[in-house]
């Protein structure tokens, strides 16, 4: 379904992507860890259109991805939930939300959308007139994957939706990501929380300096020694 | 001496709402786009000249003159934001460009019109002289009639803000432009349609400042000290705001000028300024806690 081929990127001179390549099959859930600063975000950014790749491609559905704009990206079904969850601090949840379906194919179904995005997460129903800036971590943690699920994507990228999260709330979020998976949406989920991303997803990716390191079943690497050492401290 | 009063107050608040509709546009482009743009004084110029040539060679009633100016003042402001986008202008790099965009406007107008002052027919004029009696009180059409536009320009801004798709795309700008394109809002052209709709309203103030004033090439320059004390506060692309402070600044202008003298009345306005700075420098009628 996302087939990310031979991606290399950065900042000004500063390299943070060498030569990664990364795919996620129809209707599954891949995780892509690693340490801060190993180029994470950068790369996902890079598959939204919202930061441009020196060389490689992204190819979705067969279609070419690569040179877009962000907002053709949306369209196209392949929607963010950014790094620091970045919502429009100002606006209500109900505006947050709209903005999600802000493009044309999103807006025709909005009223049911927005239906099912409050039956997953039923506090922004209630917080819906309240400024987005003046909720907490995990309520503003979910009006961003609720705007995310506004624009109907068919791959959620979620980058570190676990940042600054109380564990009991970080648990919360990804069975709900669980949840939205089993609907048909396919997902591709950075973290450096590498445990729960494991124990998520089915396939996964280590992510180290810039460069894939490790590939295969997310059990498998869950179980790996070497892995467990560099991230778990066991 | 208090039907004097009585009156400062009544005619400060009526042009109250001149000064909002002459300061509206600024606040919008500054506080959404992060623009300020001078150039809405000329057009403000340029659509009081537009009306007086309008009403003038067509012998019309002057407030025809909204159907062109309305329009031509839209297009002039979706054009300025144009450039400003393909030049990727900043805040202040806009004020000097603008700047320069007002004395070479100025000169033309100078070209065009000359420097002598210019007037609107009163046989064409009906609005000029006309007013009526409120008690004690006289009421000036052509300010009531600004004041009323001032009041539709609010509060349909302030709807369309809020409300609005596009509305929410503009404060969606505002707070985060990549995210904001991110799902799929063309931020360029947004801002192309806001520009456009504010120097809409600051040509619009134009026309009604025509219905009343004689018109010299140099009137723009004793605009500066009333707009931005409005805009500052009025607050930041607030158009309510923007109506609020007009209303202030006018009965406080008025009031000072009645009691001592009409020299007094800018002291007054920029006092209020420099306290409103120390003490609510994000405007009077901003909420805390947002921008």
């Amino acid at each position: 379904m996302l087939e990310v081929e031979g991606i290399s990127g950065g900042y000004g001179s500063a390299q943070a992507l060498r030569d990664v390549s990364v795919d996620v099959g129809d209707g599954e859930i891949v995780t892509l860890v690693g340490p801060t600063g190993a180029g994470k975000s950068t790369f996902v950014n890079i598959i939204a259109g919202l930061h441009r790749a020196w060389s490689g491609s992204v190819t979705f559905d067969g279609q070419d991805l690569t040179a877009l704009r962000p907002a053709r990206v949306c369209q196209q079904g392949v929607v963010i939930v950014p790094e620091g969850r970045r919502l429009f601090a100002d606006l209500t949840v109900t505006d947050n939300l709209d903005i999600g379906a802000y493009h044309p194919a999103a807006r025709a179904h909005r009223d049911d959308t927005y239906e099912w995005v409050c039956s997953i997460f039923p506090i922004l129903a209630e917080r819906r007139n309240q400024r987005a800036g003046n909720l907490s971590g995990g309520e503003q943690q979910m009006v961003a994957i609720g705007r995310a699920l506004m624009a109907r994507p068919r791959l959620l990228l979620l980058d570190e939706p676990s940042l600054g999260l109380a564990p009991v709330i970080v648990e919360t979020i990804f069975e709900v990501i669980r949840n939205i998976n089993e609907t048909g949406t396919s997902i591709l989920i950075v973290e450096q929380n590498v445990v729960e991303a494991l124990e998520l997803a089915s396939r996964a990716y280590v992510l180290e300096d810039g460069r894939i390191v490790r590939h295969g079943d997310a059990s498998e690497l869950l179980e790996d020694e070497s892995l467990q050492k560099a991230y778990f401290g066991m | 001496m208090s039907d004097v009063l009585n009156q400062a107050i009544v005619s400060g608040l009526l042009i109250g709402g001149l000064y909002a509709v002459m300061s509206v546009g600024i606040s919008l482009t500054w506080g959404a786009l992060r623009i300020i743009n001078l150039a809405h004084f000329s057009f403000i110029l340029l659509g009081a000249y537009a009306t007086y040539q309008i009403s003038t060679s067509l012998e019309i009633d002057p407030l025809f003159a909204l159907l062109v100016v309305i329009p031509a003042g839209f297009l002039a402001g979706a054009i300025m934001q144009i450039f400003f986008e393909l030049t990727k202008v900043d805040e202040f790099q806009s004020l000097i460009i603008s700047f320069g965009s007002v004395i070479i406007l100025q000169s033309i107008i100078r070209t065009i019109w000359t420097a002598d002052f210019r007037r609107i027919d009163r046989d064409i004029n009906p609005y000029e002289s006309m007013s009526f009696f409120v008690g004690d009180v006289a009421i000036q059409v052509p300010l009531l009639l600004a004041f009323g536009a001032a009041v539709g320009i609010a509060l349909g801004t302030s709807l369309l803000l809020s409300r609005s798709y596009f509305g929410k795309a503009v404060r969606a700008i505002v707070d985060d432009p990549q995210i904001a394109r991110a799902y799929g809002i063309d931020n360029r052209r947004v801002a192309v349609v806001l520009s456009g709709l504010a120097t809409a309203f600051s040509a619009t103030a134009g026309v009604f400042i025509a219905t009343f004033q004689s018109l010299s090439p140099s009137i723009s320059l004793g605009w500066f000290g009333i707009v931005f004390p409005v805009v500052i506060l009025g607050g930041l692309g607030n158009a309510v705001g923007a109506l609020g402070a007009g209303v202030i600044v006018g009965v406080a202008a008025g009031v000072a000028s009645v009691q001592w003298g009409p020299l007094s009345a800018s002291l007054v306005t920029f006092l209020i300024l420099i306290a409103a700075l120390l003490f609510r420098p994000q405007g009077l009628f901003t909420r805390q806690g947002s921008s």
